[in-house]
């Protein structure tokens, strides 16, 4: 009875639809993704004023057949994207249409998809804290390299300047650590990427992504502790017609303002010289063992004394001196405008089951140095297939950079007024390694000539070096059921370099070592155990890296309401570097054949006579970096308005001389989202989009120069020793048993919200970071035997905000685009187990103080100039003294004046882009406040051994009352070293770093071929790029530049052209 | 799904089953040391441990210069130790004489460690091992000595437990600090030391730089020689003497070389068979300044046909003044290891004191013998101890010119002798600068690096 009921209901519905099918006929069709062409599983498709609805398959197909006649469109919606309605008479039209959606967020083609290396993860489902930096603005900016176009347009990344930048060029968020890995890891095509990111074509880049709290940076472990930076590189598009780009543009760079560096008068270096040599300061050196080199004026006032030249020579010698600058000569003799040139041709697209993006770069760039110039060529083919119905992917792709360098001149040793050219125009000789009347005494000996002329040097070497780059990437991924897929990706980079540079016997510095080594027999014969001809160093480096991965990824919707993503796998990564260097004497470079020497014999070297070998250029050294790591993260959506995420991590590395149980870091993390304008009960108008995110988790960072146990390094010795030749073990480091792998616990806050039709986007975060037992280097009691040490030592804490505003105030998207950037770091040391010593804090900044930032700016207390002999004053047990010596001794670390951080505490930039019809102008103001720095002073210990300083020294007290214009002391009678120290250290010479900067701006013209023109390309673009505008405030009033303190960043000008078609 | 699960879970087994993966060593060139060869490496670096302390050079009475010299000097601390100043911090407040000997320190506590832990498989390993074991005592005591020698009052003649040391290191964690010692304990340390270098090491292997039983000897006889031990003294350096007792003849390297000795020109070879232990001290600028002389008085103390003052100086062509060129070294570095010469000194020596003033006179004469030109040299014969003392003494200054910190050290230990009145001071811009005989003057500050970073120590 039961069955009977059921077959004639199933009749009556099938009767039913029968029905309507003979009123309408199905309309298929396939939804995809717009910016990846992707198919969307699980999309639901409705008729507007009818009942009738379908679900897309895991192909995105649909097929629906409108129940009411009244319905004119189907409304397609799937979660993340915005619906869409597509009117029923073009969907007829079509055998199957294709339709696309659009990302939630940023409208009409801008959609923000995240990409982790892992995976990609659209907006609406990510919980952490990312960044993503699009291609235009990638493209914004001119320049060779991909890291520079970071700069000022990502949001919490600064690039550091300053002297502790060296080592730390980049931080996301401030720095976590203080020596383990400082570099954010970088990720190209989903691996770390081990080479120089030099090689990387800015124009092969799609889309930037960073990854800066721990939920975003956790997937990648142990080093991500400073942030990861991914970068994924063009692949054109699933059925998208074939789109070809040219891109070429030319940079001009101005020479570097060597004239701008603050350096004291010539001709007060030149009475300074006098003054020594009248106190017969000079007088051990006019013939000591090395025959050392004076300057010019010192050898001019020697020879007058020596009655060699008459007083009115010499008189007309000094002035002359007094006029020269070797800064004005190397900028007129070495320097030039650089030149930078960049051309790129990219081809992609791809058809339904296929696509493909390929392109070819070149650089050629014309340094500024005369005669040195480098090249980059790349060449990349990227290749994906979706097959079976997209249930096979196969992706692969090659990246090939090949770049080159050359030089064929050496920077010139120059004092501070020597010259390149004379009076004449014939060049000059300048004194380098040995003085004048040493060089000059040579001439009619058969040694070679032993006189340095850097005119004539340039252009004599021949330095170059070759690099070539390949990146095989391959992946596999299999749809084992319809939310179940496999992936095996593998990579294998290969990094080959070589570097020739060859100094012939004609270059000052081959005819030195030479003569250096030439031995002189009793009866006066020579004999060279260097031989004659050119010097020839190789240096050749293999690099080979295999990165495999292998990951199970999960992607289920259960009907509409429970989204689960997750991915879990394991990689492996080893890479291998061999590097090996040789030196070839006595080289002849027509027919490639060099001579023995004897490396095993001391000789006496001219002219102190002193025992050294002959220097060899031999080393082979190799490296091997391997990482196994296992890793699992997943991700629930309840109803398109609540994300949960979680992700995990184990990594081993084979980290040196780490007890094997250390070898090993797990981390983890764990994210929530909420999607408030999802919310049924929310309407807000005015706010379309609204939603809040919470990651909580912990980052790792390793330092892998770092060991637990003593290590050595094995080396020969060399030079002057008494055993050379002789194998030997030189100590590294002290054992150190409670080495801890660093940890940074992080905790952020998001809101991102959108204003009604976009005229505003706001993201702002808040985070906390934890920084546990962090790495770093400081001073220990020399009686250790040793007088730095690096370990665990330090607690930091440090919270922040980062704010993105995008605005768009004339409500059409393309008249006027604010884009503020607003990011705040407070950094403070919550432990600090090691003493503090004033050396180190003065020195490196570093500041051991519970409560202040890790990087401070400290100063020796000062109390002012003596105002009768305008000596510096320090204080001394509350009084001000001028007993350094016991200010030295007695000085702790509590005394000295905690004036500010050192970086900066509040960074971002401001930039806006006004369109003009076809017009547009973005210029880029970028801001750093709330920060300090050491300014540079005279030093007065230099000056007086010789040395010219900083013209502080024109500033300095000269008599009673200037103590009340200037804090420069007086220059003392002879150089004290304790005093130039509370001098140079003093507080007084710590000035503000607040400034804001003009950094860049961009005019362009763009062209569209729109209906009535008919142009040969699809869309066009002449632009015009300046960079390094100006300072258009600062607080400090001493400083032209507070973030440069010798020579202002250069400035340049690029003029450029885009094609497509 | 089951027919999945196979190609999911290889690749993992895979990955997990490969343990030595991660074993391998991240750079080619650095190692920790653990084997026998590793150990020798690490004393083969000569520069660690056959490195001398050049202060002795500039805080003795040998040494002279002019004001425009002491100008000239390369650094403010070597002005100051110019008038024996008690502080030669340097610009960050390092000083060579702390920081050499216990950078040597730790690197004998490491081969210690590492040493106690290898079980060596042969006569030949064991051998090694002994010797590199030996080694690592003996440069450990020469350090802590080298120490007291700068950081320590006078150590003649005086309660050694009442005297201020240096902090004892025999670890090698960095963690762990000391305070300063008793003179009496780090002395106990540095004999202790010796004993076991003696007993490990060989008599003599012919290798200068290596420590052997010899140099020991010597090194034991100086030390005795600065406590005012001196039948130790003179036990210790009949043993060096009975296992090498080479002398360099004067005379024929005078007919080798090319006299006036010129600028520049070293007499010597560099491993000459007089050296027992080879050790050089680096150069500061007072050390090769042209303008850093030889004290006139010394000069004019030689005799006629002495050629100790024809091989060791040079005359100076800017004045009247001689530079000193008589490295033993054979190289512009100063010698600062331990030679025959001075263990023969120190027997006269200790002889005379103890009123054997005949042996002491053979002694001497046996040493003399090879430093005058052929046939013009007249054996001495004591009859007064004082005077024979004296006499030796006079000849122990001519010889150990610049001789490591010999003469720095005989002028602490000759404090409170009747007959010794402080060193010639010298002058510098119009003023007299002598430490005088106030032993305070003969004992320098500790580093500022050090009282910063040790919580020991204040």
């Amino acid at each position: 009875m039961k069955k009977g009921l059921l077959t004639l209901m199933l009749c009556l519905l099938s009767m039913l639809i029968h029905a309507q099918e003979q009123n309408q006929s199905p309309i298929r069709g396939k939804v995809i993704g717009a910016s990846d062409g992707l198919p969307l599983p699980g999309a639901v498709i409705k008729e507007n004023k009818g009942q009738a609805s379908a679900i897309t398959d895991e192909n995105g197909n649909f097929s629906i057949r409108p129940l009411s006649s009244n319905s004119d469109a189907l409304i397609i919606s799937f979660i993340g994207f915005k619906r869409k309605e597509v009117s029923l008479e073009d969907l007829k039209a079509e055998s199957e249409s294709l339709i696309r959606l659009f990302e939630e967020g940023l409208s009409l083609g801008e959609v923000e998809i995240f990409s982790t290396g892992y995976q990609d993860i659209p907006k609406e489902r990510a919980t952490g804290s990312f960044v993503q930096v699009d291609n235009e603005l990638i493209n914004r900016r001119v320049s060779t390299n991909l890291i520079d176009r970071l700069e000022d347009v990502t949001s919490g990344l600064i690039f550091n300047r300053g002297p502790s930048a060296v080592n730390d060029p980049i931080s996301i968020r401030g720095r976590s650590t203080i020596f383990a890995e400082t570099q954010p890891l970088i990720i190209i095509d989903n691996f770390p990427y081990d080479g120089p990111l030099e090689n990387i074509n800015p124009n092969d880049v799609e889309s930037i992504t960073v990854l800066r709290d721990a939920a975003a940076a956790s997937i990648w472990g142990a080093r991500s502790g400073n942030g990861v930076i991914v970068i994924k590189t063009k692949a054109g598009g699933f059925n998208q017609k074939m789109n070809v780009t040219l891109n070429s543009n030319t940079n001009f760079l101005q020479k570097p303002d060597l004239m701008a560096s603050p350096q004291m008068s010539i001709s007060d270096f030149i009475s300074i010289e006098e003054m020594l040599f009248g106190r017969g300061f000079y007088n051990s050196r006019f013939n000591d063992n090395v025959r050392s080199a004076l300057s010019p004026a010192v050898e001019t006032l020697y020879a007058h004394r020596e009655g060699l030249i008459s007083t009115t020579e010499k008189d007309q010698l000094m002035a002359r001196y007094a006029q020269t600058d070797s800064r004005r000569e190397l900028l007129d003799h070495f320097y030039r405008t650089a030149v930078n040139q960049q051309h790129s041709l990219g081809i992609n697209g791809g058809s339904q089951y296929h696509r493909y993006s390929f392109s070819v770069g070149k650089d050629i760039n014309n340094g500024p140095l005369i005669g040195n110039s480098d090249q980059r060529t790349t060449l990349s083919f990227n290749n994906q297939w979706s097959l079976i119905n997209d249930k096979l992917e196969i992706g692969a792709l090659l990246y090939y950079t090949q770049a080159s360098r050359y030089g064929d001149t050496e920077m010139p040793i120059l004092g501070p007024y020597d010259r390149i050219f004379d009076e004449n125009g014939l060049p000059a000789q300048v004194a380098r390694d040995h003085s004048i009347r040493f060089a000059n005494s040579f001439l009619e000996t058969d040694f070679l000539d032993w006189r340095y002329f850097p005119a004539r040097e340039k252009g004599i070497l021949s330095n170059s070096r070759q690099q070539a780059d390949t990146r095989i990437n391959a992946t596999v991924g299999y749809k084992l059921t319809s939310w179940l897929k496999a992936e095996l990706l593998y990579q294998h980079w290969k990094n080959t370099a070589s570097s020739r540079d060859y100094a012939p016997q004609e270059s000052y510095g081959t005819r030195w070592l030479i003569n250096r080594y030439t031995q002189v027999a009793n009866d006066g014969t020579l004999s060279r155990p260097i031989p004659l001809g050119g010097i020839l160093d190789t240096q050749h480096s293999l690099a080979t890296g295999n990165y495999g991965r292998f990951q199970l990824s999960a992607n289920k919707n259960i009907r509409n309401i429970h989204q689960i993503h997750a991915i879990a796998g394991a990689e492996v990564k080893d890479v291998q570097t061999v590097l090996s260097r040789t030196r070839y004497y006595g080289y002849d470079d027509n027919f490639g054949i060099s001579l023995p020497v004897n490396y095993d014999m001391q000789f006496r070297v001219n002219p102190q006579n002193a025992l050294f070998v002959i220097p060899r250029g031999e080393d082979n050294d190799g490296i091997v970096d391997r990482f196994i790591s296992y890793f699992a993260n997943a991700s629930y959506t309840f109803d398109s308005r609540l994300v949960f995420s979680a992700s995990a991590r184990k990594d081993a590395s084979n980290i040196f001389g780490v007890e094997t149980n250390q070898r090993a870091v797990p981390l983890w993390s764990s994210g929530l989202a909420w999607n408030l304008s999802e919310e049924r009960f929310y309407s807000s108008n005015l706010i379309p989009y609204l939603r809040l995110r919470a990651t909580y988790g912990y980052n790792g960072n390793v330092d892998r120069t770092l060991s637990a146990f003593t290590t050595a390094n094995y080396l020969i010795m060399g030079n002057n020793a008494i055993n050379p030749g002789q194998r030997f073990a030189l100590i590294r480091n002290p054992p150190n048993r409670n080495l801890r792998w660093e940890r940074i616990r992080t905790v952020n806050l998001g809101l991102d919200l959108s204003l009604k039709d976009n005229m505003l986007d706001l993201s702002l975060e808040f985070f906390a970071k934890q920084g546990m037992d962090l790495i770093g280097e400081f001073a220990v009691a020399p009686s250790t035997g040793f007088s730095t040490f690096r370990g665990n030592f330090a607690d930091t804490k440090s919270t922040g905000i980062d704010i993105i505003l995008n605005a768009r105030p004339l409500k059409s998207r393309k008249v006027w685009d604010i884009n503020f950037l607003f990011s705040m770091v407070n950094e403070e040391v919550v432990a600090y187990d090691r003493p503090a010593t004033v050396n180190n804090m003065l020195f490196t900044n570093i500041a051991p103080v519970v409560g202040r930032p890790l990087f401070s700016m400290f100063g020796m207390p000062w109390a002012g100039l003596d105002p009768s002999t305008g000596d510096p004053l320090g204080i001394l047990n509350g009084e001000p003294s001028n007993n350094y010596l016991a200010i030295r001794q007695q000085t702790t670390p509590d005394d000295l004046v905690y004036l500010g951080p050192e970086r900066p505490q509040i960074f971002g930039a401001l930039r806006n882009t006004v369109h003009i019809g076809s017009f547009y102008v973005s210029a880029n103001i970028s801001y750093r406040l709330g920060y300090f720095f050491r300014k540079q002073t005279v030093d007065y210990s230099q000056l007086l051994n010789g040395r010219i300083s900083h013209s502080d020294f024109h500033v300095r007290w000269q008599e009673p009352g200037d103590e009340d214009r200037t804090n420069v002391p007086s220059i003392p009678q002879v150089s004290n070293l304790h005093r130039q120290f509370l001098h140079t250290y003093s507080e007084a010479f710590v000035e503000r770093g607040d400034h804001i900067r003009f950094q860049d701006i961009r005019l362009g013209y763009r062209l569209e071929n729109k209906k009535s023109r008919n142009l040969p390309f699809k869309s066009g673009e002449i632009y015009a790029y300046a960079n390094n505008l100006g300072i258009l405030w600062k607080a400090s009033k001493n400083m032209k530049d507070p973030d440069f303190q010798n020579i202002p960043p250069i400035r340049s000008l690029a003029l450029g052209f885009r094609l497509d078609f | 799904m089951k027919k999945y699960s196979i190609s999911i879970l290889l690749p993992l087994l895979v990955l997990m089953g490969c343990e030595g993966f991660l074993d391998e060593r991240p750079s080619k060139k650095i190692i920790v040391p653990s084997t026998l060869d590793d150990l020798r490496s690490i004393l083969d670096n000569t520069s660690d441990f056959n490195r001398g302390i050049n202060f002795g050079i500039i805080l003795s009475d040998d040494m002279v210069s002019t004001d425009q010299g002491v100008l000239g000097f390369g650094n403010d601390w070597e002005r100051e130790a110019y008038k024996w100043s008690n502080d030669l911090n340097d610009a960050n407040g390092n000083m060579s004489a702390w920081n050499f000997p216990y950078l040597t320190i730790f690197r004998c506590n490491l081969i210690l460690e590492i040493g106690k832990k290898l079980s060596p498989d042969n006569v030949r390993q064991i051998q090694e091992l002994n010797e590199i074991i030996g080694s690592a005592h003996f440069h450990r005591a020469k350090s802590y000595y080298y120490l007291l020698e700068f950081y320590s009052l006078p150590l003649r003649n005086v309660d050694l437990q009442n005297i201020e040391g240096v902090p004892v290191k025999t670890d090698t964690d960095v963690n762990v600090l000391a305070g300063r010692s008793v003179a009496s304990e780090v002395f106990d340390l540095i004999f202790e030391d010796l004993e076991k270098a003696v007993s490990l090491l060989p008599d003599w292997n012919n290798n200068p730089i290596r420590p052997s039983k010899a140099s020991t000897y010597g090194l034991l006889s100086k030390i005795n020689l600065v406590l005012g031990h001196y039948e130790e003294a003179l036990e210790n350096a009949e043993m060096a003497l009975s296992l090498k007792s080479d002398l360099m003849d004067y005379d024929e390297i005078a007919s080798q070389t090319v006299l006036p000795l010129p600028f520049n020109r070293f007499p010597f070879a560099s491993l000459n068979k007089e050296i027992i232990y080879f050790e050089e001290m680096g150069t500061n600028s007072f050390v090769t300044s042209p303008l850093s002389f030889v004290s006139p008085d010394l000069i004019s103390s030689y005799a006629e046909n002495d050629l100790r003052k024809d091989l060791y100086f040079s005359k100076s062509s800017t004045s009247e003044n001689y530079l000193f060129q008589g490295h033993y070294t054979g190289n512009f570095q100063p010698f600062s290891g331990i030679a025959v010469d001075e263990i023969m000194l120190i027997r006269s020596e200790c002889l005379a004191r103890l009123n054997r003033l005949d042996e002491a006179a053979h002694a001497l004469n046996t040493l003399l013998e090879k430093r005058y030109r052929k046939n013009t040299f007249q054996s001495l014969a004591f009859d007064n101890a004082n005077l024979a003392l004296q006499e030796i003494l006079r000849h122990r200054r001519k010889s150990l010119v610049r001789r490591g910190f010999c003469r720095w050290s005989d002028l602490k230990r000759f404090l409170g002798e009747t007959w010794w009145n402080g060193p010639l001071g010298r002058t510098f811009e119009g003023n007299e600068f002598s430490p005088g005989t106030d032993p305070g003057a003969y004992q320098l500050i500790l580093p500022i690096a050090e009282v910063q970073a040790n919580p020991f120590i204040d």
